[in-house]
């Protein structure tokens, strides 16, 4: 009787939204999945939105629909997750793709790439840019489905034992930076080196590594790198939004019942939202001690940055040639980006320009 | 086969359900709610929220729990829908508080103030600083309970029939302008008007009006006022990022399964995600195409922005002394606002603008 009133009431649009999928419904079935993150639980503002997801998943089936996040290492370790999901040993994980790109570098466009979009437009792209299309049709071949979960915002470009003034200053720098950065950050004469978040500070300290990036304030302060490499410079241009995600195996997510989907949708974009909101609320105060003990705060120059954007080019140029998926990934999203900034640079820029110069005036 | 599968888990998903209705009552009970939008449907990025959180809620409970959305006017005025959620009329609205700065200021701290935070900053206070419990705190004075359920980013300054050069010109102009920024305006000299959507083009073209603010490009473009009045004016600065909100009647709220309750703050989290996402992607191609057909885009001059920041300090001194609820939400405003744009001035900053400035190039 209830579908009879709302039947006559068909010709409002939520209510026929909702009616075109009457024969949905379904019983909700105990599930219990596993969720490896590539993060350390020392990292609570990413690791932190994993357990927003699952808890919101929880909360909303009464407890049917359990998804148990373990932190990286604890089942396989962080850089693995993503072959975790694909051969089924886990369900889902959460990850940054670009920690693949080793596979294919094509992974490297849901994260971030050097010179891509900022969190906002990386966001906008996933969703209304096509960039949810194009990623999944790629991860297709790895059995995964990605869902957009969370974000940092833009990065720091790191901590520096030496000031870095020219681009001939980047030669030989022996730099802990991550997969594709350091690629094109090779290009320049540093020499990328992969080195886990513990081991980062007594090479630091030793000498035997000269620079590391990591991710922005409210996460470097909590290694102390700021007492051992004093020059923290900025922007991140390698990162400028990185996204994180949620990898759920293909099979998995298939079976899922329509309202599991759903609610993995909903509670992802929650994850989204607030790790974002941790980012940009703890930051500040970690960015205003960090300078209190000593760290000496130092913009790239503008022919390093101008270096640094031909070598990324250089770069994309060189894959695109002989990767097809990642030559139409790079050009949607080049578009895109080009196209954001357009319009960046009209109302968001000039309000924060404003607010920035005069914040202490008002 | 998955589909004959599928057909068979839902005949029995179905069977099930109704077997064994009484059993799970409590935690999935039959709903129907009404939400009222403050928009009409012809806005379709902001209405567009209310079918997003229709449709989540809709799926993750197999239509159990059905919103049905109305559109402004449908049920009440767009501007009377605090009272009807107040009033339990209908459960649930979305809208922007500023609205409601006749019943008491301190509603428009959480939508838009001049000066205020960015959207992302904006939501940041919400999430992770004092917002979401500052606002909940004073909306339980009005018997609702408040979601964040979108933002449309920087907004523009709005389309003016002649050029504005300097303070003086502002003296006498007819702005249809809402709110706490035609109070702010109103001390530079202009003569806020009230009009509806729909009357702002003909009052332009007839030149009773002299000038009027919408949103932004995409919402802009639709309603024509670049035929009539073709200088549009950036930023926006008295919506640096325009929050707006489920407002939900308390009651109904608290009635609420804890299920439920999950499932509406994660979908409102989606429309939050997709709202941003939906302007962010939109907006450059419609500002082309307004630039296309003769739109001439101009700064607000520096004097001008000065003078504003003046009147809206003053604004917010005097109704900080006037109702203690403005002044303790706006002193966290505030202080939130500073801290944000000492962080945003170093990384996200000086990313955007090195990509403003090469964008072309690369």
């Amino acid at each position: 009787m209830q579908r009879r009133r709302f039947l006559k009431l068909g010709g409002f649009a939520a209510a026929a939204t909702t009616l075109a999928k009457p024969a949905i419904a379904q019983s909700t079935p105990e599930l219990k999945w596993r969720l490896t993150s590539s993060f350390p639980k020392s990292l609570d503002t990413i690791y932190g939105a994993a357990e927003v997801c699952a808890k919101a998943v929880a909360e909303a089936t009464d407890n049917k629909f359990q998804i148990q996040v373990f932190a990286g290492g604890e089942i396989v370790p962080g850089l693995q997750a993503a072959d975790a999901v694909q051969s089924g040993t886990v369900e889902m994980c959460q990850t940054a793709s670009y920690y693949y790109f080793g596979k294919d570098p094509t992974f490297a466009f849901g994260t971030a790439i050097p010179f891509g979009l900022n969190s906002r437009m990386q966001t906008a792209w996933m969703y209304f840019g096509g960039g949810m299309e194009l990623m999944n049709e790629f991860y297709k071949k790895f059995n995964i489905y990605a869902i957009p979960a969370g974000n940092t915002g833009a990065q720091m470009g790191g901590w520096f034992r030496k000031e870095i003034k020219e681009v001939s200053d980047l030669s030989g720098l022996k730099m802990r930076i991550g997969g594709f950065a350091g690629r094109v950050i090779s290009k320049l004469g540093v020499v990328p080196q992969q080195i886990a978040g513990g081991d980062i500070y007594p090479a630091l300290e030793k000498g035997t590594l000269d620079a590391c990036e990591w991710v922005g304030p409210y996460d470097d302060e909590k290694l102390g790198f700021h007492k051992v490499a004093q020059y923290y410079y900025y922007p991140g241009w390698w990162e400028g939004g990185p996204m994180i995600h949620n990898f759920i195996n293909m099979d998995k997510w298939n079976a899922l019942p329509p309202a599991y989907k759903s609610l993995i949708r909903t509670a992802s974009s929650l994850a989204n939202e607030t790790m974002q909101a941790k980012y940009d609320a703890g930051n500040p105060a970690a960015l205003k001690r960090l300078i209190a003990g000593g760290a000496q705060l130092r913009p790239f120059s503008p022919a390093i940055m101008d270096a640094s954007l031909r070598a990324a080019l250089d770069l994309y140029s060189e894959v695109s040639s002989t990767n097809a998926d990642f030559k139409k990934v790079w050009n949607a999203l080049l578009a895109f980006r080009n196209d954001q900034y357009y319009w960046w640079q009209v109302a968001e820029l000039t309000y924060d320009a404003y607010l920035a110069r005069n914040r202490l005036r008002t | 086969m998955k589909r004959r599968e599928f057909l068979t888990a839902a005949g029995a998903g179905m069977a099930t359900s109704l077997i064994a209705a009484p059993a799970i009552a409590q935690s999935a009970p039959e709903l129907k709610w009404r939400l009222t939008a403050s928009w009409p449907k012809s806005l379709d990025t902001l209405y567009g929220s209310c079918e997003t959180m229709a449709k989540y809620v809709a799926e993750a409970t197999d239509n159990k729990f059905h919103i049905q959305v109305f559109a402004a006017g449908e049920i009440v005025p767009g501007l009377q829908v605090l009272d009807a959620v107040q009033n339990n009329t209908v459960e649930m609205n979305h809208t922007a508080t500023y609205y409601f700065i006749g019943k008491e200021p301190t509603w428009a701290l959480f939508c838009a103030v001049p000066f205020s935070v960015n959207a992302r900053q904006q939501n940041a206070w919400y999430y992770e600083g004092e917002g979401l419990k500052l606002m909940n705190d004073f909306a339980k004075k009005s018997n609702v309970y408040c979601l964040v359920g979108g933002n449309t980013g920087a907004q523009m300054g709005g389309w003016f029939r002649k050029e504005i050069k300097t303070v003086n010109d502002l003296k006498g102009l007819k702005f249809r302008i809402g709110g706490w920024a035609g109070k702010t305006l109103q001390k530079l000299g202009v003569v806020p008007q009230q009009l509806a959507g729909g009357d702002i083009y003909p009052a332009l073209e007839k030149g009773t009006i002299d000038a009027a603010e919408w949103v932004g490009p995409y919402d802009d473009e639709k309603l024509g006022f670049h035929k009539v009045a073709p200088y549009y004016y950036y930023p926006g600065w008295w919506e640096g990022g325009t929050a707006n909100h489920f407002m939900i009647n308390l009651d109904k709220w608290n009635e609420l399964p804890k299920g439920y309750q999950a499932i509406v703050t994660a979908a409102a989290a989606l429309c939050a995600v997709e709202q941003q996402g939906r302007y962010d992607a939109r907006n450059p191609a419609a500002l082309r195409r307004l630039l296309a057909a003769g739109t001439k885009l101009q700064p607000f001059s520096q004097a001008i922005m000065e003078a504003c920041l003046k009147a809206s300090q003053e604004v917010n001194a005097e109704a900080s002394a006037s109702s203690p609820d403005y002044k303790k939400v706006w002193d966290s405003l505030h202080a939130f606002r500073n801290e944000e744009y000492f962080w945003w001035q170093v990384a996200e900053f000086s990313y955007d603008n090195f990509m403003i400035r090469t964008g072309v190039r690369a």
